[in-house]
This record gives C-alpha cells, structure tokens and sequence, in this order.
C-alpha cells in the first residue's frame, strides 16, 4: 500500500520525465565542414541527422573561434531556432581572436601568438619575438645600439671587443624579429 | 421545386480490389479550408447491404485506397472531395474517414536544410514530385528541418511569423495564396432571405479595425531590423523573423499579414442548400433585402457540407470582402 501522497508524487515526476523528452534539443553535436573566417561564420553538419546547419557564428566579437575543418564541435541554439545557431566548443581550432576594449586584442593561431595593446604589439612565432611599439622595434633599437657600443674608442682601458659585440648582436637577431 | 438527393462514392482500382461504385450512402460530410492543411471527409454506409456482409471490410475499404466522393441533386453528381481512406470502422454501419492529398504529404519524411531560403525553394525542396502554386518573392532566411514530414513543415508555416498557410487543390500544393486562387472563377449568387437557410453573419467593417503590426528581424549577428506597419490605438501584434535582412522585405512580411488581418468582411458563416455548390477560394455575392449592408461579394474561407436525413447543407464560413 502506498503512502498517501506518494502517487502525486510519482506523478509528478512522470510528469516531468515528460516535458523533459518534449523539450526541444537545444544544442548539437556537429563536424565542421567550411569556415568563412571573414564572415565569422561556419558550416556544420549535425552527427545525428546528417543535416547542415548554415551560418554558425564563431562568436559576435569579442572572441572568435576558426575550428579546423571536420573537427567536431558542439553547437547551440539560438531563440528555440534551428537555422540559427553557434558554435560553443570546438575539438580542434586553427585561430582564436579576442578583443578587449577598442584597442587591445589577442590573436592566437597555428604559427603565431599576437598581443597588441594601443600601439604597443608582441608577436612570438618560430621565428622569434617581435616587440614593436609604434614604428620602434626592439630588435631595431638593440642593433642601433650594438653598432653605436662598437663606435666606442677607449683612451685608457680596453677598447670594446667589436668581434664578440657583433656576435652578440647576430644572437640578439635569432631571438628577435623586425 | 422537388429535388431528389443523389451520391455517388467512387473508389478506384486499388492492390488487387477492382473498383467499386457505391450508390447508396447514409450521411456524407465533408471539412475544407485554407486554413485548413488537411481536407476532411467522412462517408456513413447503410447497414443492409448485403455485399457488405459477404466481404471483409477492411479487404474493401483498405487504408490508403482512394476515394471520390459525389453527390448532388435531380442526377446531377458534383464531386465534393477527392482523397484517402485512412480508417474504417469495423462497426456497423461503417463509417469511412477520408483525407486528401497531403494525408500522402503527411507521410513523406523530410531532412532539408537550406541558406538563404525562400518559400519556392524550400517548397522544390520538400515537395519536389508535387506541382506547386506558392506565393512568389517570400524571404524565408535559413531554415532547417531535420527529421520531419512535409505536413509538419507546413504547420510551421501556418504559424506566426510567417502565417503561410497550405492546402491542396486536387494535386496541387498551394502555399500562401489566401483567396488568389479561383478568383477567375465566376461569382456565386446567394440571397440571404431565399435560398439561405439559416445565417449567424456578425459584420465587421474594414474601417472599424484598427490594427499595428511591428515586425523584428532577429540577424544572425544579433542585430535587428524593425518595421511597422499599421495605425497606433488598436490591436498590436508582433511578428518575429531571423536573418531577414532587409527592412524591404520584413514589411513586404507585414503587408500581407496586415492585408489579412485588415480586410472587412463577416465573422460567422451562413447555411445554404446543396447548390450552388461552394468550395473554399470562391467568390460568393451576398444579398439581403433585410439587411441592405449585408450586400456584397466576399471570399469563402471555408465549406463544411453535410448529406444527411434527405438533406444537403453547405455551412459556408466567409473571408474578407473582395
């Protein structure tokens, strides 16, 4: 014998099983199959209905995403509309773009890290770092520096090493880029 | 004027049963309308026909089987609707129910997405071997229909923002086309007084509705395009569409459901006898000598006709004023 109360209950819970299967899926397991990065947008198809979803938006400005083609990817759904959906994660990405405030951004992709606040950037890919504010470089700066160290004639004492100074020069430029 | 009463059920040729005429029927009714997406029927055999007894029912009256149904007066037989078995009673009398055209279209599964789509291309899309009348130039933006049947994305259409609704016209899809169809057909006369039988007609006129339509065109960036249309003090609605990105386009949208929502015309619908026969998308010319402002021509939005107890009645539902 049941307590009473306790088939309202299971009711109840039945109840909420039920709205729960008529809820609409509002997120999707999809694979990339284009990317229009100056759109900002992509294609995908869905893994269980093998259906395309258009204009998936990679974010709506102040971060992007560009996930490699055919890569999976989990979408979601925007104001209950399947024709309208973006992109939540991705397995695998090529580029990610963040911007904050009107001048600071941070771009990453599959050479290269890029920071840029106002007129001051970093860039570090294989070939080094680039440290640049304005139209001024480090790399520049250093180099201008070196040649003018080398200048340098001793009266009394020792007179700069100009050999080593240039080699240190040449170490300076694998590190650095212009 | 005597008029006899005549029907004639035809069902044609079908999966090994040869065609079978029937002649005598207890009660017909029928239910079409635009607004509508399925037509209905439904036939009531007598109980004592014998050929009946000797045969299985549902070897006769299989689901899917077509069915033509006719009736009218003095021989005349005028066919009333065209369709589907899609259930037999296995009582007595027998009862048949019948669906038109898009019982078929209800069963034909649809996975389609489309960029950029307008009404004609999702329709080549989900409808490709049916012949269409579509409303032309409608901006559907994308859509996406995974796992569905055509009468499903037809129901979507029928519902707001879009307010598309579909129907068939034989074997013809039509889709957003309120009343254009059948307006080159003639005229059909009815005198309130004389060969009505019965009216519940509430009159509403064009000017006594005042209506504001605001429309929201939700883009894909989040952005939204806004229109309206309409004058403020009334009824206010708003219509939501996506990635619709022209304001031109958003209230062409508007026009129409405003055109719709606008025209005058008559709440209610009146009761005539077997003939004229009306159909849904005529024209039908009101005359009253009692009520003078009753007069005029109106677009019929939907026919429930019923043959039953040595009558035929036509509940005639109108739409706005032509």
């Amino acid at each position: 014998m049941k307590k009473e109360g306790q088939e309202l209950n299971e009711f109840a819970k039945l109840l909420h099983k039920t709205q729960q299967r008529n809820t609409k899926v509002q997120t999707h397991w999809a694979e990339v199959t284009n990317v229009n990065w100056d759109a900002k947008t992509m294609t995908v198809k869905g893994l269980t209905d093998g259906l395309e979803f258009y204009d998936v938006l990679l974010g709506l400005g102040a971060s992007y995403a560009k996930p490699k083609v055919g890569s999976k990817c989990l979408i979601g759904i925007i104001m209950n509309n399947e024709a309208a959906s973006f992109l939540i994660h991705a397995e695998a990405v090529e580029e990610y773009n963040y911007t904050i405030g009107d001048n600071h951004s941070i771009t990453v992709d599959t050479e290269k890290l890029n920071v840029q606040i106002n007129n001051t950037n970093l860039t570090i890919d294989s070939a080094g770092f680039l440290i640049k504010k304005e139209n001024e470089t480090l790399k520049a700066c250093l180099n201008d520096m070196i040649d003018e160290l080398n200048k340098i004639i001793v009266i009394k004492g020792r007179t700069i090493n100009v050999a080593a100074m240039n080699v240190i020069k040449q170490r300076l430029n694998t590190v650095l880029t212009s | 004027m005597i008029l006899a009463m005549n029907a004639r059920i035809t069902l044609p040729e079908h999966e090994g049963r040869r065609q079978l005429i029937i002649n005598q029927v207890s009660a017909i009714t029928t239910e079409t309308s635009f607004k509508q997406l399925t037509d209905r029927a439904t036939v009531t055999l007598p109980r004592n026909v014998k050929f009946f007894d000797k045969h299985k029912v549902r070897d006769i009256f299989r689901r899917g089987a077509p069915i033509k149904i006719e009736f009218g007066y003095n021989g005349e037989y005028i066919t009333e609707f065209e369709g589907y078995i899609t259930q037999a009673s296995a009582n007595i009398p027998i009862e048949l129910v019948c669906e038109d055209e898009m019982w078929k279209l209800k069963q034909l599964p649809v996975n389609v997405s489309l960029q950029n789509a307008t009404l004609e291309s999702l329709f080549k899309a989900i409808a490709p071997n049916y012949d269409l009348d579509v409303l032309e130039g409608v901006q559907l933006g994308n859509v996406r229909f995974a796992n569905s049947t055509v009468a499903q994305v037809l129901d979507k259409l029928s519902k707001e923002p879009y307010n598309l609704y579909s129907y068939m016209k034989g074997k013809q899809l039509v889709c957003g086309k309120y009343y254009a169809d059948d307006t080159e057909e003639e005229t059909i006369n009815f005198h309130l007084e004389r060969n009505a039988v019965s009216n519940d007609l509430n009159y509403r006129s064009a000017e006594d509705i005042t209506l504001k339509i605001k429309g929201v065109s939700v883009l894909k960036n989040g952005g939204k395009i806004e229109a309206e249309i309409g004058e403020a003090g009334g009824d206010e609605y708003q219509l939501t569409y996506y990635n619709i990105e022209a304001k031109a386009e958003v209230l062409k949208l508007l026009e129409k459901d405003y055109e719709t929502k606008k025209r005058g015309g008559f709440d209610g619908s009146f009761t005539a006898f077997g003939t004229p026969s009306v159909r849904h998308g005529l024209k039908v010319k009101l005359t009253s000598d009692l009520y003078e402002d009753r007069s005029g021509t109106y677009y019929v939005e939907a026919v429930n006709k019923t043959y039953d107890n040595a009558k035929i009645r036509q509940e005639i539902t109108l739409g706005g004023a032509v």
